[in-house]
């Protein structure tokens, strides 16, 4: 019986004709061919052809002006080097990108879009440097208990001798008054002090930054949209980290004013919260009283 | 002043616009309801000497009937096609069946082969975008109401 032609079947079928009269295409066949079986190889090419599907729309330019053979490695590599300069880092081992294993190894290909948490720091694993991360970053671990048990000092602050002590975590209701507190100061840096708590706490809602570094990566498949939501994630990643790095500045041209300011932002949100008897409520609980509520 | 019924509700028109037919009707109304434009116009004559003059005003439909149709038409109308990439893969393994190996080669250098695949990516797309707006049926009013509403 006679086998219908896919489009996607026809797009291998070209693509392979192509590649396999290139060097490095011609050692994929073979080694896939050897190793694996048929629909492995068909499989890699269809990978190729959304890479360089994505190339042709995202960089149009750069790929009417390629030297490389048509579908070949050398040009998905291009696509690669394009993505890793412009759009977002391709990590593919810790500390190592795409462009060091493409000089490495002139086969190398991504079959899918490696995320790595881009975070500078991991806040587990580098406790024992929390005096070299950002007053930001110290002050969100301090609040929320996650300071180690040795440490006692802000930015070489002492407390309770240079301010005030913290009250322990807030739960959902403090939380609350904490956070429209910290925004009501729409004028300074200190409306960005939430997001360095997101940040220690991988909850900021962004890819980039609520992967931990230390538990390896995630994959996603090329695809045009997965790329732009990616770069957009990028952008805004950046965007918060040039927030935190603004109010690091700004706690430092006035260190202990500042972190006491907003210990007691902190502590007053603690008390209304505890006057109020919503102490140790989380958000679920809140949702459970505020749905019993009689109507 | 004549009565005219349009979407439940009624509206009086001077009875020498009802005189003057569908068009002075249609023009009359048009500010109001624009969709009176494609909406069908029936003038009732009265039934009874000194009744005011009427008219009943019902829109077309516009339902899922009359896409279904357009539809038909459209893939009717539409040209012998067969996608780019798939026509090329065709061509090239008929010359490899005849032993012309130079064939592929000849269309990767003329560049024909990646504007065939790129063409037929993108209608592939197309016709994908097309399938999935086709499975795409939000409720729309019907110009009927049921038995049993």
């Amino acid at each position: 019986m006679q086998r219908q032609l896919t489009l996607d079947m026809a797009r291998v079928y070209l693509a392979s004709r192509a590649r396999v009269r290139t060097p490095l295409g011609a050692g994929d066949y073979l080694d896939c061919s050897h190793h694996y079986a048929r629909d492995i190889y068909d499989k890699r090419i269809l990978i190729a052809l959304a890479c360089l599907s994505i190339y042709r729309q995202l960089f149009p330019d750069q790929y009417a002006r390629s030297a490389a053979p048509p579908f070949s490695t050398q040009r998905e590599q291009e696509f690669y080097r394009l993505v890793h300069t412009h759009c977002f880092p391709l990590l593919v081992d810790d500390g190592e990108d795409v462009l060091t294993w493409i000089a490495r190894e002139p086969r190398f290909f991504l079959p899918f879009i490696p995320i790595r948490g881009l975070q500078r720091y991991d806040w587990f694993m580098d406790g024992s440097h929390v005096k070299d991360f950002e007053i930001p970053y110290q002050l969100a671990l301090l609040l929320s208990g996650a300071l180690p048990d040795d440490v006692h000092t802000i930015a070489g602050l002492c407390f309770p001798a240079d301010f005030p002590e913290p009250a322990p975590p807030v739960a959902a209701v403090g939380w609350s008054l904490f956070l429209h507190a910290c925004k009501v100061h729409e004028d300074s840096p200190l409306r960005f002090l939430p997001l360095a708590f997101h940040m220690v706490s991988h909850k900021t809602g962004n890819l980039w930054l609520d992967l931990p570094r230390h538990v390896g990566q995630a994959a996603y498949a090329w695809s045009p949209e997965e790329v732009a939501r990616l770069t957009l994630m990028r952008v805004n990643a950046d965007k918060f980290d040039i927030a935190v790095r603004a109010l690091h500045n700004w706690f430092i041209e006035d260190l202990r004013a500042r972190i006491s300011r907003v210990i007691e932002i902190w502590n007053d949100a603690a008390r209304k919260e505890s006057e109020a008897g919503y102490g140790g409520m989380t958000a679920e609980d809140m949702v459970a009283v505020v749905a019993a509520l009689p109507r | 002043m004549g009565l005219i019924k349009i979407e439940g509700k009624e509206v009086s028109l001077p009875d020498a616009i009802i005189d003057a037919g569908t068009s002075a009707i249609r023009a009359a109304l048009s500010v109001d309801f624009p969709d009176v434009e494609n909406a069908d116009i029936q003038i009732v004559s009265p039934t009874r000497a000194g009744a005011p003059k009427a008219a009943t005003v019902v829109k077309r439909g516009t339902g899922k009937g009359s896409a279904q149709r357009e539809v038909m038409e459209s893939l009717a109308a539409a040209p012998e096609y067969v996608n780019p990439a798939i026509a090329m893969a065709i061509e090239c393994m008929a010359e490899e069946t005849r032993g012309d190996q130079e064939a592929i080669m000849r269309v990767i250098r003329s560049g024909a082969m990646e504007r065939a695949v790129a063409e037929g990516e993108r209608e592939g797309l197309a016709v994908h975008k097309s399938q999935v707006a086709c499975g795409h049926a939000p409720p729309i009013a019907a110009r009927k109401v049921p038995i049993g509403f």
